[in-house]
């Protein structure tokens, strides 16, 4: 078996994953995807597999599309990547269906953000359709903080930035809706799932950064082990298979009425999860990869 | 073992380790800039500056 990791950089992440090929004996290539020059109608690789790891979504959205359309099998999919990179698609691919996941709007206007947000309520959260690890996502308290966001946003943002992603927010658990502290001794949480292939293979639970109201792993949120329910299990199953997953990160919350999925990473990163719940995802991933290969 | 590269914006010679992976990221003790790793010779490894983060780039 030979594989190909296409990557922005060389991670923590993919230092993991080549580890665990050489221990395996399994050939593989890097290409960096900063440097890459592709033939649309007919490239060379002598490979298996892709696994797609750029940091990038708009790099590794299109180096996917051509080299699927060339016949070439990457991990995760075109597909995937086009849904789990965008916000707004994820929740209407969960929406149709039916996969619980919190209430949003879309508006491309000030004044439609202003008439979605009075619809989902204050607080709120505005997120960048595309983009990740807490970048530019805000917590919307009033209409007058709405309203300094919006306008940045409409003078100051990327094209992308002025569709507007609106969402309604989630109390966690440990969360005191008057007070916005915590009415327990931990923070709030959310939780992260890792999948590969149709396997729940572990979980965490994030908490809130200290003076911050996100659970990021990269802002330095701390996490603990998460014990795996079937319930739990068959929200992020459900929701992996809708998107043709094979190895993805899916962040969870928890309510009264069961679990809701938040998003869905595509290209998740794992050294949180690997330390904290002492799992060998990147073992696990090239275990996945020989197993695709044999099919 | 270790490699020796140039770091392209103080020009302070900086030693990796043996194992070092093309497309890594270190940063030059004396200047702080973040570096890749472009190419990697015999003992020697070609740095440039690494990219910075970019609004797309993310899980």
């Amino acid at each position: 078996m030979h594989f190909t990791l296409i990557c922005n950089k060389i991670s923590w992440e993919e230092k993991e994953i080549i580890k665990a090929a050489r221990k395996r004996n399994i050939e593989y290539d890097i290409i960096l995807n900063h440097d890459l020059v592709l033939d649309l109608e007919k490239e060379h690789f002598d490979t298996d597999i892709f696994l797609q790891r750029s940091l990038s979504y708009f790099r590794g959205l299109y180096i996917n599309a051509i080299l699927e359309n060339q016949g070439y099998r990457v991990i995760n999919s075109f597909h995937c990547a086009q849904i789990c990179g965008n916000k707004l698609l994820t929740t209407l691919e969960l929406v149709k269906n039916k996969i619980p996941t919190p209430k949003a709007y879309c508006a491309f206007t000030k004044k439609g953000a202003l008439e979605a947000l009075e619809n989902l309520g204050y607080p709120a959260v505005i997120k960048p359709i595309v983009g990740s690890w807490g970048r530019l996502v805000a917590l919307l308290k009033d209409r007058d903080f709405a309203v300094a966001v919006l306008e940045d946003r409409e003078t100051l943002g990327q094209l992308y930035h002025k569709i507007f992603y609106l969402q309604k927010y989630i109390w966690k658990p440990a969360r005191d809706i008057s007070e916005f502290v915590s009415t327990r001794d931990e923070p709030p949480r959310d939780i992260r799932v890792l999948t590969i292939g149709n396997e729940v293979i572990t979980a965490m639970y994030r908490y809130e950064i200290k003076d911050d109201w996100r659970s990021t792993a990269t802002l330095g949120a701390r996490s603990k082990p998460c014990k795996v329910t079937p319930e739990m299990e068959k929200i992020a199953l459900k929701a992996a298979k809708i998107v043709d997953g094979e190895i993805l990160g899916l962040d969870l919350m928890e309510t009264d009425n069961g679990y809701l999925i938040q998003e869905i990473n595509h290209t998740s990163g794992f050294k949180a999860a690997s330390w904290t719940t002492g799992t060998d995802i990147a073992g696990r991933i090239i275990e996945y990869l020989i197993k695709e290969c044999k099919k | 073992m270790t490699k020796k590269g140039t770091c392209p914006s103080c020009y302070f010679e900086i030693e990796v380790n043996d194992d070092v992976i093309l497309g890594e990221i270190l940063e030059c003790p004396d200047c702080s800039s973040e570096l890749e790793i472009i190419e990697i010779k015999n003992d020697e490894v070609v740095f440039q500056i690494a990219e910075e983060v970019e609004d797309d780039w993310g899980e």
